[in-house]
């Protein structure tokens, strides 16, 4: 049977303190999975795409760029190479090679059509449960710092903040909330990292960047947004409408979330819980864990798997330094216990010939002197 | 069904393993940038954000500190983290700094296994605040004549 549920507090945006506390909506349960994340996210980047292509006269199946002449291959004869050559006289580029795309003014290999594949659908489903999964993420400090955001200052992950920081008007007002609840560390870290782009998209109207900071999530515009949109790496959504891109930016999950009261209360009804489903989403139910017990350290060690394990094999002792056992005896009557008696028996034998010949030796030398 | 997250440093070591923002691998080395880590290496055991129970000694201006994390407030940042500042080196002869380090990791067998890293630790943040900062001499901005 579930356990109590977690109890979030909620802090008051002038001077931090705990205002309330919320009990933790079952989203935040939910099953942790980077590489469902990592599949949504890559394929919704790809959604807000602008087509570009090369140029094309008369319509996009018309003419490419590179195809405007009538050039023609003079053949084979003349002393050239075979490329399709600029008809006409008179200027330069008569005669000149075209239409390749190791050609000078030629087309580009395999022109970009606008015709491509720009959007990518992707389940309903897959995007919840990657929506979800992240939001998971984001409410464990261990991944949120992982991903880079400074809240060692924060007093509670998931941040919940009271109700009236959505009618705050003025940015200073803002600011003031956010230290108030230790969160603006995160932005001051983004501030600080803001510079210019590295490649050609400074030139392309993409001049900064910098990193990402704290995403306030809110309930009800009441003036929130215009106080916190200026506040440098702070974005803004409303809870109904939270995108993975905002909530894993990069597909690195563990966004640093701020959340306003309502915003937090109302995750229950938009995502359901283990028991209820979701009032929101359509047929949309909590996806459910695989695994109820993760700790493998304490599966290890469990009495239910160490009375199952056979004993420890000590481990055979290998040789240090191969020895031979034709040369080293003491080797070879490790392995074969009988060459001990068999070698004395052999030096034995050498010793009774030894004598055996000897003996005739002695008599032959008698015999010649003799 | 439990309502409660299956989670488990097995698995929060699971999840940052392949990347996290203190990760660092380069000239086939991988270390790990990560604060609460005692011995920078990129693994499990030392691993300062997967463990709920940790064990770093980390520079604190001019005073080395050792810092625990406290089980009870897992998700509570502020709160979590508690510093202990070494101020003593030595007294009586004994190293007093890592008798304590001995005691705040030994007692009721917090990190037994992080011990010695973390007073091999202390030693080296020691003897590198006992050095005399070297500092570069200062040339004045010439003007490209």
């Amino acid at each position: 049977m579930a356990a109590a549920r977690p109890l979030v507090t909620v802090h008051n945006h002038t001077d931090g303190s705990s205002e309330s506390q919320v009990a933790m909506p079952e989203v935040f349960l939910a099953p942790i999975r980077p590489d469902v994340i990592n599949f949504v996210h890559t394929n919704m980047a790809k959604n807000k795409r602008q087509a570009y292509s090369v140029k094309v006269h008369n319509g996009p199946s018309g003419i490419v760029a590179g195809h405007q002449h009538s050039a023609h291959s003079w053949g084979t004869g003349r002393a050239v190479s075979r490329i399709p050559r600029v008809s006409g006289g008179g200027t330069h580029r008569a005669g000149q090679g075209a239409f390749g795309n190791m050609c000078r003014s030629g087309r580009m290999f395999a022109p970009t059509k606008i015709w491509r594949k720009w959007h990518r659908k992707i389940n309903t489903n897959q995007r919840r449960y990657a929506t979800t999964s992240a939001l998971a993420a984001s409410a464990l400090p261990s991944l949120v710092m992982a991903r880079g955001h400074r809240i060692s200052n924060v007093p509670e992950i998931p941040l919940v903040v009271g109700g009236e920081v959505e009618s705050i008007k003025k940015t200073k007002d803002a600011v003031e909330a956010l230290m108030a609840v230790g969160a603006y560390t995160d932005v001051a870290k983004s501030a600080s990292t803001k510079k210019v782009r590295a490649g050609k998209g400074k030139m392309r109207n993409r001049r900064h960047v910098m990193r990402r900071g704290p995403l306030v999530v809110y309930e009800k515009d009441d003036g929130i947004v215009r106080a916190f949109r200026n506040l440098p790496g702070v974005e803004l959504c409303q809870v109904s409408r939270l995108n993975l891109l905002q909530l894993a930016p990069g597909s690195h999950m563990g966004r640093f979330i701020v959340w306003t009261k309502p915003a937090f209360e109302s995750l229950n009804d938009i995502y359901g819980t283990s028991r209820k489903m979701s009032v929101a989403k359509k047929d949309y139910r909590l996806p459910r864990c695989p695994m109820t017990n993760t700790d493998l350290v304490r599966i290890i060690n469990s009495d239910e798997v160490q009375s199952k394990l056979r004993p420890m094999q000590k481990q055979t002792r290998t040789y240090r330094h191969k020895k031979n056992p034709l040369k080293n005896l003491g080797v070879m009557i490790k392995l074969n216990p009988y060459a001990l008696t068999m070698r004395r028996q052999e030096l034995l034998q050498q010793e009774i010939k030894k004598k055996q010949r000897e003996e005739i030796e002695q008599k032959q030398d008698e015999l010649d002197n003799a | 069904m439990s309502s409660d997250t299956p989670m488990s440093d097995s698995l929060r070591w699971e999840l940052l393993r392949n990347h996290n923002s203190f990760l660092l691998k380069r000239g086939g080395v991988t270390f790990s940038r990560d604060p609460l880590n005692v011995t920078k290496s990129h693994s499990f055991k030392s691993s300062g954000l997967a463990n709920s129970k940790v064990v770093a000694v980390q520079q604190q201006g001019d005073k080395i500190a050792l810092r625990r994390k406290q089980r009870a407030q897992q998700r509570r940042p502020r709160k979590n983290a508690t510093r202990h500042l070494l101020k003593r080196h030595r007294a009586n002869r004994t190293c007093k700094a890592a008798a304590a380090i001995k005691t705040e990791s030994g007692r009721s067998f917090y990190r037994r296994d992080l011990t010695q890293d973390a007073v091999a630790r202390y030693h080296a943040l020691h003897k590198a605040s006992r050095r005399p900062k070297e500092v570069a001499p200062k040339r004045p901005r010439r003007r490209k004549e």
